[in-house]
């Protein structure tokens, strides 16, 4: 069962903790927006939880942004071996950060646990861009110029 | 005085992050370990008996959680300082966790203050700025 709560609650969570979290990790802004084009390179992106309600939290970003994380950041060349591997683990690590703090306000009372799965990663279908960004499911934002998209599923 | 300081985290994202913010805030270190899971972390930390450790809960092979219990039932490391850094962020989570005896929770996202702020109260250091 999904949980039933103000759609602005989690959205405003999502922008707080996207933005606290591009900012320190690599001086990004992040925006709200209201449309976009579906991103280069998609990637979907899952962590499923497990409590007093179950789900999971999609995001759907461009490789283009984890792979300027791993630069920024993770101060990995292009072409080095792990260059991939470390643009996707900068995304995960996103998804799981922005997770976290949407639990206490998925929970029905303070004494709540949730259990958390671990981020999991695909290709994500340009066609299913449209459908993924439903304004009455999604959290759309711009982390300059690339969109990230976010939502709860079953 | 040098620390040892182990970051346990299954992200290198985070393990870079929080190896950087320690290198910053002028805490002198004689090594900063990483491990990406608590099976390998408790092999570092019988090796190295590091000085602090920063915990991830959730991991793969073994969680922050187990990796604690386990450390307090080890006689040799029991008293290893740790401290979560965590994404869950529930009362009820943190409350769990001080009762498993860890010396700190950090919630991400964190800034460098906090860690900064963590590493200056758990080690007692006063110039860690």
């Amino acid at each position: 069962m999904l949980p039933e709560i103000p759609v602005e609650t989690p959205h405003q969570v999502i922008l707080e903790t996207v933005s606290q979290t591009l900012e320190t990790m690599a001086f990004i802004c992040v925006e709200p927006i209201t449309e976009a084009a579906v991103p280069d390179e998609p990637l979907c992106l899952s962590m499923k939880f497990d409590g007093p309600s179950r789900g999971a939290v999609e995001m759907v970003a461009s490789r283009n942004l984890g792979r300027r994380l791993a630069s920024e950041v993770l101060m990995v060349e292009a072409d080095d071996p792990e260059f991939e591997s470390r643009a996707e683990d900068a995304l995960r690590e996103i998804l799981n950060v922005v997770v976290g703090a949407m639990m206490p306000h998925l929970a029905r009372s303070p004494g709540d646990v949730f259990n958390l799965g671990l981020p999991e990663t695909a290709d994500f279908d340009p066609n299913r861009w449209s459908l993924f960004t439903d304004p009455h499911k999604a959290c759309l934002l711009d982390a300059e110029t690339q969109p990230i998209g976010f939502r709860i599923a079953a | 005085m040098s620390y040892s300081i182990l970051i346990v985290d299954d992200s290198a994202t985070t393990r870079a992050i929080i190896k950087r913010t320690i290198q910053m805030c002028g805490v002198e270190t004689r090594a900063v370990l990483e491990a990406p899971d608590g099976q390998k972390a408790l092999d570092i930390i019988r090796a190295h008996k590091p000085d602090l450790v920063f915990m991830d809960i959730n991991m793969p092979n073994m969680n922050g959680i187990d990796t604690t219990r386990a450390i307090r039932a080890e006689p040799a490391i029991a008293k290893t300082r740790v401290v979560i850094v965590s994404s869950e962020s529930t009362a009820s989570r943190q409350s769990q966790l001080r009762n498993e005896g860890v010396e700190g929770y950090i919630t991400k996202p964190f800034t460098p203050e906090r860690i900064r702020d963590v590493i200056s109260s758990v080690l007692g250091v006063a110039n860690a700025a």
